[in-house]
């Protein structure tokens, strides 16, 4: 049976001369787990959307799309909010009332449910999902993850055929991820719900998708299962962002079936265990930016410590990146040395006192109408910066219109107005895809080559291998490990890059996808 | 344990509306005394004896104040105790204002215990029964206020690198404005979820976690019929222009008992289930 029949949909936004979707033809079966993969602005987000007639955005629309044999539009309201789920990126705003089980209870309540209906459905799905114990709370209070379930524990209430989703793990951390993604699994291996799912973090979910649409500029590049799409898909943007057993496999062009998990990888560059290994650098630097020793913090005189005997040195012009899961008080860090609160015990010295600080939500350095009056309102000279950081034609938008790239170059320029010589950012890569991961990197190591000194807290892995000077895992509030970015990851067995995984005992010292391809070129060659 | 709060809404909303109502309206220092002995024992029980001892510091100059401002704006009274400015200040103005101060003193203390009883969710349940729309806007604001409050927070933290070059007024205002379209943004998403999950469909249902029980039904019962026997006898005290005590009567003392045992129903009930708490522990 098939749940959607996509016959050569276009679409067009009003007041655009090009087009959003041309000519996408497509069938989902029902039961499928379809991952829709693409950069920024291919038209993933606006495919989904036409795919639930409450959503559908206004604008020009030619073709056909059926739901079940019928014309999805002809699809009577009820109906359609019942059948089809939507969950979104942002995991706090869809979140629509104030305690855990009225969220749950919202879709059913909307149905127009019996009362003892409801209250079995509520307890069902909230056992289901594991929010027995949140069951009560107020949802403000929960975690980035937490919401993400409870978002799809509420769309799952009301037993929809299929759910679409829209990046649901862009905002959370990978653990969070890692858990979304599988009660995602779970549902379509135990109940059949067909799922219909954009994402551009692709390591943990490529593994789960029984095919994969890639999509570029608005139409069909390619349609197949994960294997298929691995082998065929030419070199492309979209192909960077693919798992890294995948993106090594075709590196090697190896007859082999293509892999998709680490597992599958390992056996791939298993015959070229060799005694290569990338040398570690170590840089000499003695300026000290600034330190803190000893330092103790709580946020209010009876709560617990966040920050218990933290002790760090980070020198001049160098990008050190804090690592560390969700409430190790990494942000609570980053508002220490920014001045916002202050320890209660121990000593922070900074060299410096022209500190900026890039909150989680860059939208929040912008308080005006156009970029150009918040530039204006720093510094008069930002002509000169924004010709550097590509952002001339961007001036008479609003901040909040702009891409999540955008914006954090935008952010990234308005703080350098302030002519900074220590740069906090708090997970900077949040909601950005792999090329713009790669772009922000670029720009942030040029920054710190030009003597600003950058300390990062992320749980990106990844970034934080692949542009760190060095590393420092915060946990239960201090640095329990520290070091050169490479030996940093190379020494972590566990909490360490995918690449780092799949080389292990193979490769030494290959903790990012480019050591990877440089052990496997020179023992190629030899 | 079972406590009181464990009520049906309804009755708990119609046990406070008795007493809150019974002790504004009725200027008999005799109910008076009963209404507030029973709050001040329940307030006890639920928030600590401790507490409430502390509590009585403010509230004891509360009533103070009261007693002693009426006889100064009401001159009304035959005995008059001294003039100040050629002003009377009677007995029986400073009588009356004892029993206003005791009678707001009183609906405090049940206020006091009312708040702590009655939480979000049974608000919530409360609006969504006068009507489904009004319950979920009541939980909407009940969400979007602490979040309003994180990103008025967060901005203005955010906004510190620019500190400089602003007045502090000024920034307060940027920062405000920006707090405002962020949740105009925000609110685009929570409407297309709200959309989503067929908001504005017919027949709107209401979940709630209450269920009227029998023993609700009993407590619901027993408390409206005390209470109608506490208004139909109750006899008033007549403070001007001489104080004159109520009558007693059959009538009037069984309203008077009938009220006393409305007041002590929150702290009765509370003593009775810990006991039985502690038997059924004890037979473990």
């Amino acid at each position: 049976m098939e749940d959607f029949r996509i016959e050569n949909l276009s679409f067009k936004y009003p007041k655009s001369d090009e087009y959003a979707l041309s000519d996408i033809k497509l069938c989902v079966k029902s039961g499928e787990f379809l991952l829709v993969i693409g950069e920024s602005g291919s038209g993933k987000t606006t495919l989904l959307r036409m795919l639930k007639n409450e959503l559908r955005p206004h604008g020009e629309m030619s073709g056909e799309i059926l739901f079940r044999g019928n014309n999805i539009a002809s699809l009577d309201e009820r109906e359609s909010a019942k059948r089809i789920g939507f969950i979104m990126q942002d995991p706090d705003s869809q979140i629509v009332s104030d305690r855990v089980y009225s969220e749950i209870s919202f879709g059913l309540e909307n149905l127009g449910l019996e009362k003892e209906v409801i209250r079995a459905r509520v307890a069902e799905f909230a056992s289901y999902f594991g929010l027995n114990a949140e069951f009560e709370r107020s949802t403000v209070t929960l975690s980035g993850g937490q919401k993400q379930l409870l978002n799809l524990a509420s769309v799952m209430a009301m037993e929809p055929d299929v759910i679409v989703l829209d990046e649901p793990t862009s905002q959370l951390d990978p653990i969070a991820a890692v858990e979304f993604l599988d009660a995602l699994k779970r549902l379509n291996d135990d109940f059949g719900v067909t799922i219909i799912i954009a994402e551009h973090h692709l390591e943990n979910i490529y593994k789960y998708a029984d095919r994969v649409l890639c999509m570029e500029n608005g139409s069909v590049r390619l349609c197949d299962s994960p294997r298929e799409v691995v082998r065929k898909l030419e070199d492309c943007k979209i192909a960077y962002t693919l798992p890294v057993s995948a993106r090594l496999y075709r590196e090697l062009n190896d007859k082999l079936n293509p892999p998709l998990t680490i597992k599958e990888g390992r056996e791939l560059i298993r015959k070229f265990k060799n005694d290569y290994y990338i040398s570690q650098k170590e840089l000499k630097n003695e300026n000290i930016a600034f330190s803190c020793r000893e330092v103790w913090f709580r946020y209010e005189k009876n709560s617990a410590d966040i920050l218990k005997g933290f002790s760090l040195k980070v020198y001049r012009g160098e990008f050190y990146s804090v690592v560390g899961e969700n409430g190790c008080g990494k942000s609570t860090l980053l508002k220490l040395l920014n001045g916002s609160v202050k320890q209660y015990r121990g000593r922070v010295k900074q060299e410096s006192a022209a500190v900026a600080y890039l909150p989680q939500n860059p939208k929040n350095l912008f308080v005006k109408d156009t970029l150009e009056d918040d530039f204006k309102s720093v510094d008069n000279s930002y002509m000169e910066l924004c010709r550097r950081f590509n952002l001339q034609n961007l001036l008479n938008r609003h901040p909040y219109d702009l891409s999540g790239g955008e914006l954090e170059r935008t952010a990234l320029c308005k703080l350098l107005l302030t002519k900074p010589e220590v740069l906090l950012l708090d997970e900077p890569t949040k909601g950005l895809d792999a090329f713009k991961k790669q772009e922000l990197g670029k720009l942030l190591r040029e920054l710190s080559g030009e003597g600003i000194t950058i300390v990062c807290v992320t749980h990106d892995l990844d970034f934080a291998a692949e542009f760190a000077d060095r590393c420092g895992l915060l946990f239960d509030g201090e640095i329990t490990s520290e070091n050169f970015t490479n030996a940093f990851f190379t020494n972590n067995s566990f909490y360490t890059t995918s690449s780092a995984k799949l080389s292990k005992g193979v490769f030494r010292n290959a903790v990012t996808y480019g050591d990877l391809l440089e052990c496997v070129k020179a023992v190629d060659r030899r | 344990m079972n406590t009181f709060r464990n009520l049906h809404p309804l009755t708990l909303l119609c046990y406070f509306a008795f007493m809150i109502v019974f002790s504004v309206f009725n200027f008999n220092p005799i109910y008076l005394a009963l209404s507030l002995f029973g709050a001040v024992m329940y307030a006890a029980v639920i928030q600590g004896a401790g507490v409430v001892l502390r509590s009585f510091v403010g509230y004891f100059a509360m009533f103070l104040l009261i007693a002693v401002t009426n006889p100064l704006f009401s001159h009304n009274g035959a005995t008059a105790l001294f003039f100040i400015n050629d002003n009377r200040v009677t007995l029986e103005a400073l009588v009356y204002g004892a029993v206003l101060g005791l009678a707001i003193v009183a609906a405090l203390y049940w206020f006091r215990s009312f708040n702590e009883v009655f939480d979000s969710e049974k608000y919530r349940f409360i609006f969504g029964r006068i009507s489904p729309g009004l319950g979920l806007v009541f939980s909407m604001i009940l969400r979007f206020v602490p979040e309003l409050v994180r990103s008025f927070r967060d901005i203005k933290s955010a906004q510190r690198a620019f500190g400089s070059n602003q007045g502090r007024v000024k920034r307060y205002l940027g920062s405000f404005s920006a707090v405002i379209t962020q949740s105009l943004e925000n609110g685009v998403i929570t409407s297309d979820s709200m959309n989503a999950r067929g908001f504005g469909l017919k027949h709107r249902g209401l979940y709630s976690r209450f269920r009227f029980t029998l023993y609700d039904g009993v407590y619901l019962g027993v408390a409206a019929v005390l209470f109608s026997i506490a208004c139909i006898g109750a006899r008033g005290f007549e403070y001007y222009p001489y104080i004159k005590p109520m009558e007693f009567s059959a009538m009037s003392i069984l309203s008077v008992c009938a009220f006393g045992a409305l007041s002590l129903i929150p702290f009765i009930f509370e003593v009775k289930e810990g006991i039985k708490w502690r038997i059924s522990v004890s037979r473990i």
